[in-house]
């Protein structure tokens, strides 16, 4: 079930009517009301798949309580590993088997062995990779004593199965969304518009500027051999933003219909191709995960403890960006992706003060100031763009295909096609860097501007997205 | 209090998308009065039944490149835009007892016809919506789905709105195809050298080798209800342009002869080969897989006279790369 359809529309009103109406201050009912909700928009794309949700959260709910239970170090750590074999098997199996399998065979054909055995594809529940880590993190939270195991089930269920954000994010820690389902939710009349106009931008994001450029996107790289290198160019930067369209719109979204029903999901993108170096990228972009990462991968590779030898620390870096490459999906490709990543990390990981100097530009900017900024960002926006060639290709030969066909002479030519899609990027870029500079969180946040005005602006958004919704795209970030 | 802010909110909501509900409401009646080609073909098709006595199905490529006037006794032309395999049964199933005076089925199978089905295929996936809304096919994973219930949500927002200011400016009429079901459109023909690099590529895309069993099973049924009621069918491959051959996959090629090829022996019936019939000019494409009217007149024409000689033309003239 996409945002972006009726069947939601049908479904999400039915539940905020019920919410707010038949089982106000009812937390039990209002929760339940929740869990059947979020089942029903998981089980409307395959119901046989409900059951990984359960599994997955019954283990978890079963082995936090075992952990809780128990004083023993060995057994608590016994029970961590046994959620951890769960969890991670099951997104082995589901997300990595064939992976794992045909490098298995590529690795041996290099040795001159041909076993001809491919693995047989395996469909991948969508959102597997989210919930797994929601509610990985809870356990792990458990085991390291930052929160206690909840005894009560039905809340704990729709903590991992929260529609809303279920299939793509933002990846909510326990400390912040479990206690939620536990406090009395009072409607919130400011809170609620503030949702829905997060909602009508992130569907803005998703119909009119991911969707339009996907077309474009599918285009360009589908027969990239055809084209020149400048178009190649667009088409690598029309990705970037189509990806953060999609996949910020979804989060958009999913932030909006929670606050509509009284709950505050955590940030997830902070105007990331502004950032003016690879650290600041990452904590604008992906927020859930990144931090994710630092927590349950990062650390753990220095036990909590503080590393000083920096070696070590790039190491970590490198090793935590190129298994949340691989996060991404099961291929090389992504590998490659994440291991650029951390390798780009690597320079502010040596020498500390090229980073606080990049960071000492503050606005207002002067003219040298603005200067230095715009190619600060323009230097990262750069290697952000070569890395993603990784991310859209099929194979790392495709990868190499389109380096060597955008790297031709033709890099510096005219494109000529793509005009509209270049004007609403230059357009919704204009906006965005707007209100970063006016620190909104969402561009949306018009709530002072005279009504007149601002009902405008709903109107205008509404008729664009009516317009542009004729290439239902899934969101992108749902094959993670 | 709580309860008055909630109904307060949700008016809100409703009041701003009221003004949005009427305008799509009125783009829909407006849509249901405006002719469609889809109605249109429907319609021709239902008030012929009793008369028909050829029927041609098929995708694009019979829909613009067979001409039904050309036949002697009255012949329809019920191909279109993506008509995938599924659909030509569908569409044979509903109507073929309606068609008492039916002797032949002329059956289109090009390139990609074995491994594409439109309710599948994101490329065609509307088409789909297209036979559930106007011919009733329930060949749909959401039956919820607007789209088969509305024709701005069938059309999307953009076409309606682009369709309605094009008819009432008098720049389309909306309809494409004539009396006979063939293809009078107006779009602009494509230069088939470079169309048929990236139609290619698209079809390619497109291709799922799952799905070769059910669809020669579908060409099977079809065979056998026309036995069944002594109605001939003949297998035709339209000639297409050697630009878009260059680009699709040679095994892909081979395996639909060979299917084909072997369902005609089966079922003693005749397959006319034409894909790389290089009788057919530049001249004579619309564009690199689809031919234009000269070419249509030139291949409907062959096509009658191998009807005449019921004889199977596997590998025409040029037929290997």
């Amino acid at each position: 079930m996409l945002y972006n359809t009726l069947e939601f529309s049908i479904l999400y009103i039915a539940v905020f009517l019920l919410y707010w109406f038949a089982t106000n201050k009812n937390l039990r009912a209002q929760n339940i009301l929740i869990l059947v909700a979020s089942y029903m928009f998981y089980g409307w794309w395959d119901w046989r798949f409900l059951s990984l949700v359960l599994g997955s959260s019954l283990t978890d709910f079963f082995v936090a309580n075992q952990i809780s239970k128990t004083e023993h170090k060995k057994q608590k750590k016994a029970w961590l590993f046994l959620s951890l074999f769960i969890n991670l098997g099951l997104l082995g199996v589901f997300k990595y088997y064939g992976f794992f399998v045909d490098s298995f065979i590529d690795m041996f054909s290099m040795f001159g062995y041909e076993l001809n055995e491919r693995s047989t594809s395996i469909v991948l529940p969508v959102g597997i990779s989210f919930y797994t880590f929601q509610t990985l993190s809870y356990t792990i939270d458990v085991y390291r004593g930052r929160f206690k195991a909840t005894k009560e089930l039905v809340p704990f269920l729709a903590f991992v199965s929260f529609f809303p954000q279920l299939i793509a994010g933002p990846i909510e820690r326990a400390s912040n969304l479990l206690p939620q389902f536990f406090k009395s939710r009072k409607f919130d009349l400011v809170k609620a518009k503030d949702g829905l106009r997060q909602v009508l931008w992130g569907l803005f994001k998703k119909v009119v500027m991911a969707d339009t450029l996907g077309m474009a996107v599918d285009n360009i790289i589908g027969y990239h051999e055809t084209m020149s290198g400048s178009v190649l160019a667009m088409g690598v930067i029309f990705f970037a933003i189509q990806l953060y369209c999609d996949f910020s719109g979804y989060s958009d979204m999913a932030i909006g219909t929670a606050r509509m029903l009284g709950f505050n999901l955590m940030r997830n993108f902070n105007y990331p191709f502004f950032a003016r170096d690879m650290l600041d990228f990452w904590r604008r972009w992906h927020i859930s995960l990144t931090t994710w990462f630092k927590d349950y991968v990062f650390l753990s590779m220095s036990k909590g403890k503080v590393v000083t030898d920096k070696w070590i620390v790039v190491r970590n870096y490198i090793l935590t960006f190129t298994v949340s490459g691989l996060w991404h999906g099961a291929n090389w490709t992504f590998v490659i992706w994440g291991l650029l990543h951390g390798l780009f990390q690597v320079p502010y990981l040596i020498w500390p003060k090229l980073r606080s100097k990049i960071q000492q530009t503050r606005p207002p900017f002067t003219i040298p100031g603005t200067f230095r900024a715009a190619m600060q960002m323009g230097i990262t926006l750069t290697l952000n763009l070569l890395a993603l060639v990784f991310f859209f290709s099929e194979s790392v030969s495709f990868a190499m295909s389109y380096f060597s066909h955008m790297f031709s002479s033709s890099l510096f030519s005219i494109p000529n096609i793509y005009r509209k899609e270049l004007y609403w990027l230059i357009l919704f870029m204009g906006v965005e860097w707007l209100m970063m500079y006016k620190k909104k969180v969402f561009p949306l946040q018009i709530a002072e501007w005279h009504p007149v005005l601002r009902w405008g602006v709903y109107y205008g958004l509404a008729l664009v997205i009516l317009y542009f919704n004729y290439d239902r795209r899934a969101f992108v970030y749902f094959q993670f | 209090m709580e309860r008055k802010a909630v109904i307060q909110f949700f008016s809100r909501v409703m009041i701003y998308l009221s003004p949005i509900l009427i305008l799509m409401l009125s783009l829909e009646i407006v849509q249901r009065k405006l002719p469609n080609d889809y109605s249109h073909k429907k319609e021709m098709l239902e008030s012929k039944l009793g008369d028909i006595e050829t029927l041609i199905l098929g995708t694009s490529h019979s829909y613009m490149g067979i001409n039904p006037s050309m036949f002697e006794g009255k012949a329809f032309n019920l191909a279109s835009t993506a008509q995938t395999l599924y659909f030509d049964r569908f569409l044979f199933e509903k109507y073929q007892k309606d068609m008492p005076k039916l002797k032949r089925v002329i059956l289109p199978i090009s390139y990609s016809s074995l491994g594409t089905e439109a309710y599948l295929n994101p490329g065609v996936f509307n088409k789909s919506y297209h036979f559930a809304y106007f011919y009733g096919s329930k060949a749909f994973i959401n039956k919820l789905a607007p789209r088969r219930f509305s024709l701005v949500s069938l059309f999307t927002f953009k076409r309606s709105v682009d369709r309605t200011i094009a008819y009432y400016k008098g720049e389309d009429d909306l309809i494409e195809s004539d009396a006979y079901g063939w293809y009078v459109g107006d779009d602009a023909p494509k230069d088939p050298e470079a169309s048929g690099k990236t139609t290619g590529v698209i079809h390619d895309s497109y291709y799922d080798e799952k799905l070769v069993p059910d669809n020669l099973s579908h060409i099977s049924h079809m065979i056998e209800a026309c036995k069944e009621a002594d109605i001939e069918v003949y297998l035709v491959s339209m000639p297409m342009y050697k630009s878009y051959m260059e680009t699709v996959k040679q095994e892909r090629y081979d395996l639909m002869v060979s299917k084909v090829d072997s369902l005609a022996k089966t079922y003693e019936i005749s397959y006319f080969n034409h894909t790389f019939d290089d009788r057919f000019v530049i001249g004579d494409f619309f564009d690199s897989n689809h031919l234009n009217e000269k070419g249509a007149g030139i291949f409907t024409e062959e096509l009658i006279r191998n009807i005449d000689r019921k004889e199977t033309l596997t590998n025409l003239a040029g037929s290997s790369r």
